[in-house]
Order: structure tokens, then C-alpha cells, then sequence
């Protein structure tokens, strides 16, 4: 019990934990050529080696790198065990007209489970429609924040619009804040642009991360 | 042989066999019974009246709405069914659904709060993006709730199963409300 307790509590000396999710295999929207699946994979490839070049402190994982996560409640049960700062979902879709687009996305079901307080320790059984109330009020102030941080500096990039609180497969039953970043792209090479914006978002919520820690 | 068949002791294992047979079949689902709902019965167009509904739907990044004439009885369930209907009818008019779309069947809980609606195809397009197919679904259920059903939330099934999307979960039950935007 003792060792659960001590690997239970995240000191501020533990490395930021980022996980980063490229959309699901299955998934049948295609841009150019290209699957959803292959753009959102080279996008957290990239983001991966950027942030790991820029911010060597950070852990950043992707979750398809591992071969076992072919479902998306193990990627669910994977960030929650790891106890991962940040959970970035990632997907994308055809835009025909128009600049390219960033929408933010993150769980919620109805009013009255939202708003329902989970009173509960990390020893709890939590039902896994109710997991994403773990971190609700957090997860709701980074989506925020992040519609705020995007369209400040970057709208020159794309244009990015208001936030979503609905239930989407890829967040069900994660307990850390957990987004989804859905990019609009006219062609496939459009999630470039996209990129420095990702890097300085995850190096901004890093330090942010760090200093609540202290 | 005639003998045997008419010995009491044979008729009743020989009938408890049967049963057994039928009760397998039924749990295995080679059986299914299902109880016809009373829709268009002479019972329900004694108190149809006509009414007049407003469907919306999400076209060119704006709500539309669009007025028709519904015969309206005072059975929810077949109200609930027939503004579903329109909805999809107008739906394939202004291209946001398929053409296969059919609505398999409507039914509502016990506690009236939860309707259950079954298609024979996803109503959502899988190239869409995320907030278009929430846009979609949200027009039905604005539709649904103009109408002031009993009827809080709503659970989507394909083929009497839930719905399947790969972004949006439908194995909860879906507000009337929506997801609106934050």
C-alpha cells in the first residue's frame, strides 16, 4: 500500500508526461491521397521529435507506437495508469474551401453528469463514462485556454473555433485532461502548418504544468 | 404407433419437448416475436388532427427550419415516429442524408423520458468532420424538442444495435439539449 502511495503521488521532479493519440486506424476520412490515420501519425512523429529537441525534460508518447493499442479504452487505460499530464487526441478531415481549421474538442455528456462531483480517491472504481469528471474542471480550462492561446498568435496560421463538450470515442474513459484537436485541411501537406503552433501550445501547458506542481 | 401417440403419458413430455425446442429457438434469436405497435390503426385516426411542425437542419454553416403539415394523434409514439420521418424526409431533400436512410423503429422507455431510434444506416456521413455530424444529430433533436414530447434524450441505434461512429459515442443517451457549443 505504502509503494502505491508513493508511486501515486507525482512530485515536481517527475518528468511532464504528454500522450500524444493520432487518430484510429479504422477511421475512413481521406485528404489527397492520404488516410487521416497517416497525416495525424506524421503530425505526432514530428511533434514527438520537435519536443524532444526543444524541451528534453518532457516525456512524449505516442500511443500508436506500441502495437498493443489497437482499442481505444486501452489507450485510455494506458494514460490513466500512466498518470499522464496531458492526453492530445489528434484528427483531421476534407476542407474543400476556405483556410485550413482547428476544432477543440473535449469529453462531456449531459449538463447533469457533468456536473456531478465525483467523490472519489485514485483507489475508486470509476465507471468509464464517468472518468473524464476525474479531471473536468481542468480539462475544461486548458480547452479554453488553448481556443485563447491558438487564436491569439495564431491566426494567421488558420482559424480556429469554438470549443466542443460532447462524447467522442477516442476520450471515453480517460481520467487526466484529455483533448481533441480536429484540423480542417484543404490538402494533405496542410498539418505543417500546424505544428509550431502544436510545439509551443505543449511548451506552454508544460511549464504551466510544472509550475501547479511546485 | 397410433397408440403410442395417444397415450397420455406420451403427450406430455412430447409437448414440454416442444416448448423446449420453441424456447430454445427463441433465446438463440432463430425465433423472434415482436408485438405490432397499433400505428395507423382505426383507434388512433379517430383523434388525428393535423399540426404543423418545424424541422430544423444545419446547411451552409446556419440553422434552417423548414414548415410541414403532420396528421397528429394522441399517441406519442406514433407522433414521435412520423416527426422523425419528416426529418429524414427533409434531410434527403437537402442532401444531408443519405437517400437509403430509413428509420427501422421508434420506441420509447417505460418513464417516457428516452426514445429509442433505429436506422438502417448511419444517418452521419463518414467524411464529415466531428462538429458537422454533431451538427446533424442536433438538428433532429431541436426537431424533437420543439414538438414537447415527454421524451428527454434520445438513444441512436443502427440495426437495433447503438449507432457506430469513429469519432462520436453513442452508447449514451443523447440530450435533447444537444452539445451545444462552450
Amino acid at each position: 500500500m505504502s509503494l502505491l502511495l508513493i508511486t501515486q503521488t507525482k512530485t515536481y521532479d517527475q518528468p511532464i508526461t504528454i500522450v500524444l493519440d493520432p487518430a484510429e486506424k479504422t477511421t475512413s476520412r481521406t485528404i489527397d491521397v492520404s488516410t487521416e490515420y497517416g497525416i495525424t501519425l506524421q503530425l505526432c512523429l514530428h511533434l514527438k521529435k520537435v519536443l524532444e529537441y526543444y524541451c528534453p525534460s518532457l516525456k512524449i508518447i505516442i500511443t500508436t507506437s506500441l502495437a498493443e493499442f489497437t482499442q481505444p479504452y486501452k489507450k485510455a487505460s494506458f494514460a490513466n495508469t500512466l498518470q499522464a499530464d496531458l492526453f492530445l487526441n489528434f484528427s483531421c478531415f476534407y476542407k474543400p474551401e476556405g483556410r485550413p481549421l482547428l476544432t477543440i474538442y473535449h469529453y462531456g455528456l449531459h449538463e447533469a453528469i457533468n456536473t456531478l462531483s465525483l467523490s472519489c480517491n485514485y483507489l475508486s472504481f470509476i465507471p468509464y463514462q464517468k472518468a473524464h469528471l476525474t479531471a473536468f474542471s481542468i480539462t475544461q480550462k486548458y480547452a479554453r485556454e488553448s481556443i485563447n492561446f491558438f487564436n491569439g498568435q495564431y491566426k494567421k496560421n488558420f482559424e480556429c473555433t469554438i470549443l466542443y463538450a460532447c462524447p467522442l470515442l477516442p476520450l471515453k474513459g480517460i481520467k487526466v485532461p484529455a483533448l481533441t484537436f480536429e484540423m480542417g485541411l484543404q490538402n494533405s501537406n496542410d498539418w505543417k502548418l500546424f505544428v509550431e503552433p502544436l510545439v509551443e501550445y505543449v511548451k506552454t501547458r508544460a511549464q504551466q504544468i510544472a509550475l501547479t506542481r511546485r | 404407433m397410433y397408440k403410442i401417440l395417444h397415450h397420455k403419458n406420451f403427450l406430455k413430455p412430447f409437448f414440454c419437448f416442444l416448448m423446449g425446442i420453441v424456447a430454445y429457438c427463441v433465446y438463440q434469436e432463430w425465433i423472434i416475436i415482436t408485438v405490432r405497435l397499433g400505428m395507423g390503426s382505426n383507434n388512433n385516426k379517430l383523434t388525428t388532427e393535423q399540426k404543423e411542425i418545424v424541422c430544423f437542419f444545419y446547411k451552409t454553416d446556419q440553422w434552417h427550419t423548414e414548415r410541414s403539415r403532420l396528421l397528429w394523434s394522441k399517441d406519442q409514439l406514433h407522433n414521435l415516429y412520423a416527426v422523425i420521418e419528416q426529418w429524414v424526409t427533409i434531410g434527403k431533400i437537402e442532401g444531408l442524408l443519405d437517400k437509403k436512410i430509413k428509420i427501422q423503429a421508434v420506441t420509447i422507455s417505460t418513464d417516457n423520458k428516452t426514445a429509442y431510434v433505429s436506422f438502417n444506416e448511419s444517418p452521419l456521413a463518414k467524411e464529415q468532420a466531428i462538429y458537422q455530424k454533431l451538427k446533424v444529430l442536433e438538428g433532429l433533436l431541436k426537431t424533437i424538442k420543439a414538438q414537447n414530447f415527454t421524451v428527454t434524450h434520445i438513444q441512436f441505434l443502427k440495426d437495433h444495435q447503438p449507432l457506430q461512429d469513429s469519432h462520436l459515442d453513442f452508447t449514451e443517451t443523447w440530450p435533447l439539449e444537444g452539445f451545444s457549443q462552450q
